[in-house]
């Protein structure tokens, strides 16, 4: 019976995403909502809760927050029932995403920390990385940037201990972009950049660089102001070819 | 057989909610009756919140059914549909997920908007429990949603005993069109409720605006709709008569409210704040959950989808006159269009109980930082976010009024227009933009 219901969820998400990409995102999320609605039903938790995660992503994805935070919400329950920690902290990091879509930074800062919590507990550092990031995330908004600071450089800690290429990429981004509005770390701004462009060239695409260069480039002046030893055209060219060019 | 006054009550009894929410909800708001002195007097008035599936057919038919809410003054006693108030607090928990206005997920896109309506309407049951769960072990939130739906309910009530303090027959609050109904057809009936719907708009500040070349064209649009009045059935020729006692109803309404909040400002000035803005916010989904759920009706019985409901609308309101006279029945016979209703209800009480819309224009804004008012303790800052939160609201129902302003505009000229193209001899293409949820809430972040 779970089985077959299974089957259903799975075709009407896949209605919905086919509506969707038809342009028809009504009819989509009233598949997604039918598909949601028929897991609800589903007797096993441990084959409910893998479907409902798959459905908390789509949601998200596609835009449907409210119906994310309904199952993220519910997902977490189960999760605490299985008593599975690693796909509760997975599933708190969701629910805290679900939060911050909504604009529920309290909510989001709760369930991101109970998630840390765990993750540090059970040594899930890739997930706890991705925790402190996004808390840092919330203090940064709140403009608690030395706090934002500490939580991003915890999480590049957790990250040599467990990496995990997406969590590093958002972090480093975050950290170069909080940095730069302190204006206090010139060297740590350059070091992240530089790890940034090394690591993940292919990934940073033009929005990005638009967003984090003025930080990088105020950065880089201050650094080539104390050491005017140091050839500056040379020094970026080298350094920093991904904003400067590599034209000596 | 027909209900006599003597067996309503009985009736009414064998159709209560077992509802406890909506229950203790309810019984809330009828407190508040007693702490009005404009409505004291009617601290005995029955309120029922009845379950009409369980209802008989005679029942349906009598004097007693509703679809939203009514009073009969025989007895006097006020009804509510259980469907009624299900839909509302769905609407409202569903708001409150979100947390700032900006970041309502119904206004990024029509999607989202149409989704939710259609989760309620279709799933209320189960999409209310879901929601319901949500805020089980969340005792703040839960407080702040029945709250705001407990003050939602308390409006709805002071509404229906606007009319008792009127002196009116009967009377309802409610919205118009139903799934599957019948759209509007004539046109005369269409221009001449359009025309009263237009200038009760118009007369709030609400219009398409124009010049003198359009004073000229108004005065033959006149000239057309006064003709068509002559043709419409005598019953409809009184309804004039009864949207003036609707207004009036709305206007003890707000006055009831307006006055309990002061009361409560004399001593208790936190509960008066949090009562104000839980009132607006709930105020709020209710109008614009009753004007989409409607627009979604019209959309669907013009057949053009509900997704990208602003090109699709744009699209088939070019087809030809005939869909402004069936727009019409997106309006009430009698009652003012409904974010219109939530719009001056919302305004009479900032206006009345905040400085704000005295303030010189270049230094008011209706934004405010979020973060300081969520630091405990924080009061004078949460009642500035709080104030700011309400004005959006106040605000983004004056830029969704758009919509309806124009189908009424161009509605109640349609007999002219029609007359205009027979002496041409070809109809004239006339193309009215619609716009979209996430270009409505575009517009609001213009704001300063």
């Amino acid at each position: 019976m779970d089985d077959e219901k299974i089957t259903l969820v799975r075709d009407e998400v896949q209605k919905g995403m086919d509506a969707i990409a038809a342009g028809n995102n009504d009819l989509g999320s009233r598949h997604f909502w039918t598909a949601t609605d028929i897991l609800a039903t589903i007797q096993d938790d441990s084959k409910k809760r893998d479907e409902m995660s798959s459905l908390a992503y789509i949601f998200t994805r596609y835009g449907f927050h409210d119906l994310a935070l309904i199952e993220a919400s519910e997902l977490v329950v189960i999760d605490e029932k299985l008593g599975n920690n690693r796909n509760l902290a997975e599933d708190l990091l969701a629910l805290g995403n679900a939060n911050t879509n909504l604009g529920q930074a309290d909510k989001a800062e709760e369930n991101y920390n109970r998630a840390l919590k765990i993750c540090l507990k059970k040594g899930y550092y890739s997930n706890a990385a991705s925790a402190s990031t996004n808390i840092a995330g919330i203090k940064a908004e709140q403009n608690k940037m030395d706090d934002a600071i500490a939580l991003l450089r915890k999480s590049l800690e957790f990250l040599e201990k467990e990496p995990f290429p997406e969590t590093e990429r958002n972090t480093l981004l975050t950290l170069i972009q909080v940095l730069g509005i302190t204006d206090k770390y010139p060297e740590e701004l350059i070091e992240s950049a530089k790890r940034l462009f090394k690591k993940f060239q292919n990934e940073i695409t033009p929005k990005y660089i638009k967003v984090i260069s003025p930080y990088i480039d105020n950065a880089v002046k201050k650094f080539l102001g104390q050491n005017p030893a140091i050839n500056p055209l040379q020094w970026k060219a080298m350094n920093l070819p991904q904003i400067y060019g590599n034209k000596l | 057989m027909p209900i006599r006054k003597e067996n309503i009550l009985d009736e009414l009894r064998k159709l209560i909610t077992s509802d406890e929410i909506l229950s203790s909800v309810t019984e809330s708001a009828v407190q508040l009756i007693k702490e009005s002195d404009t409505i004291q007097k009617y601290e005995g008035i029955k309120v029922f919140v009845c379950n009409f599936l369980k209802a008989s057919a005679d029942i349906i038919k009598s004097v007693i059914y509703t679809d939203e809410c009514q009073i009969i003054f025989l007895v006097p006693v006020i009804i509510f549909n259980e469907q009624f108030l299900k839909e509302t607090e769905a609407a409202i928990r569903s708001f409150s997920l979100a947390k700032p206005l900006l970041k309502s997920p119904y206004f990024q896109s029509d999607a989202n908007m149409y989704g939710l309506i259609d989760r309620i309407t279709n799933n209320t049951d189960s999409y209310l429990s879901r929601l319901r769960v949500m805020t089980e072990n969340d005792f703040e939130a839960e407080k702040a949603i029945k709250e705001q739906f407990m003050m939602t309910v308390y409006y709805f009530i002071c509404h229906e005993i606007g009319h008792l303090l009127e002196d009116k027959q009967q009377g309802h609050y409610g919205s118009f069109l139903k799934p599957g109904s019948p759209l509007e057809e004539n046109i005369a009936n269409a221009v001449v409720k359009l025309e009263m719907h237009m200038r009760d708009l118009a007369k709030y500040g609400f219009t398409l605006g124009g010049g003198p070349e359009n004073e000229k064209a108004y005065k033959e649009i006149r000239r057309n709709v006064d003709g068509l009045k002559n043709t419409i059935d005598i019953a409809r020729q009184e309804n004039p008569k009864w949207f003036e006692a609707e207004i009036k109803a709305d206007e003890h309404a707000n006055e009831i409210i307006i006055k309990l909040l002061q009361k409560y400002r004399t001593h208790d000035e936190k509960t008066a704040d949090a009562m104000q803005y839980h009132f607006i916010c709930g105020l709020f989904v209710a109008g614009i959950y009753s004007w989409f759920k409607d627009l979604g009706n019209f959309l669907d019985e013009l057949d053009c989808g509900r997704t990208n409901n602003a090109q699709m609308l744009t699209l088939e309101m070019m087809k030809n006159r005939e869909k402004y006279v069936n727009a019409a029945s997106l309006f009430g016979d009698i009652h003012r269009f409904t974010l219109l209703r939530a719009n001056l209800t919302i305004e009479a009480i900032l206006k009345e109980q905040e400085s704000w819309f005295d303030e010189d224009p270049k230094f008011r804004s209706i934004w405010y930082s979020e973060f300081l008012a969520s630091v405990p303790g924080n009061y004078k800052e949460l009642k500035k976010w709080r104030l700011s939160e309400n004005l959006q609201r106040y605000y983004m129902l004056c830029i969704l009024m758009d919509t309806a302003v124009k189908i009424s505009f161009i509605g109640f000229s349609t007999g002219w227009l029609k007359e205009e193209d027979n002496i041409r001899g070809t109809p004239q293409l006339f193309l009215m933009q619609f716009f979209s949820m996430s270009h409505e809430l575009d517009l609001l972040k213009r704001f300063k």
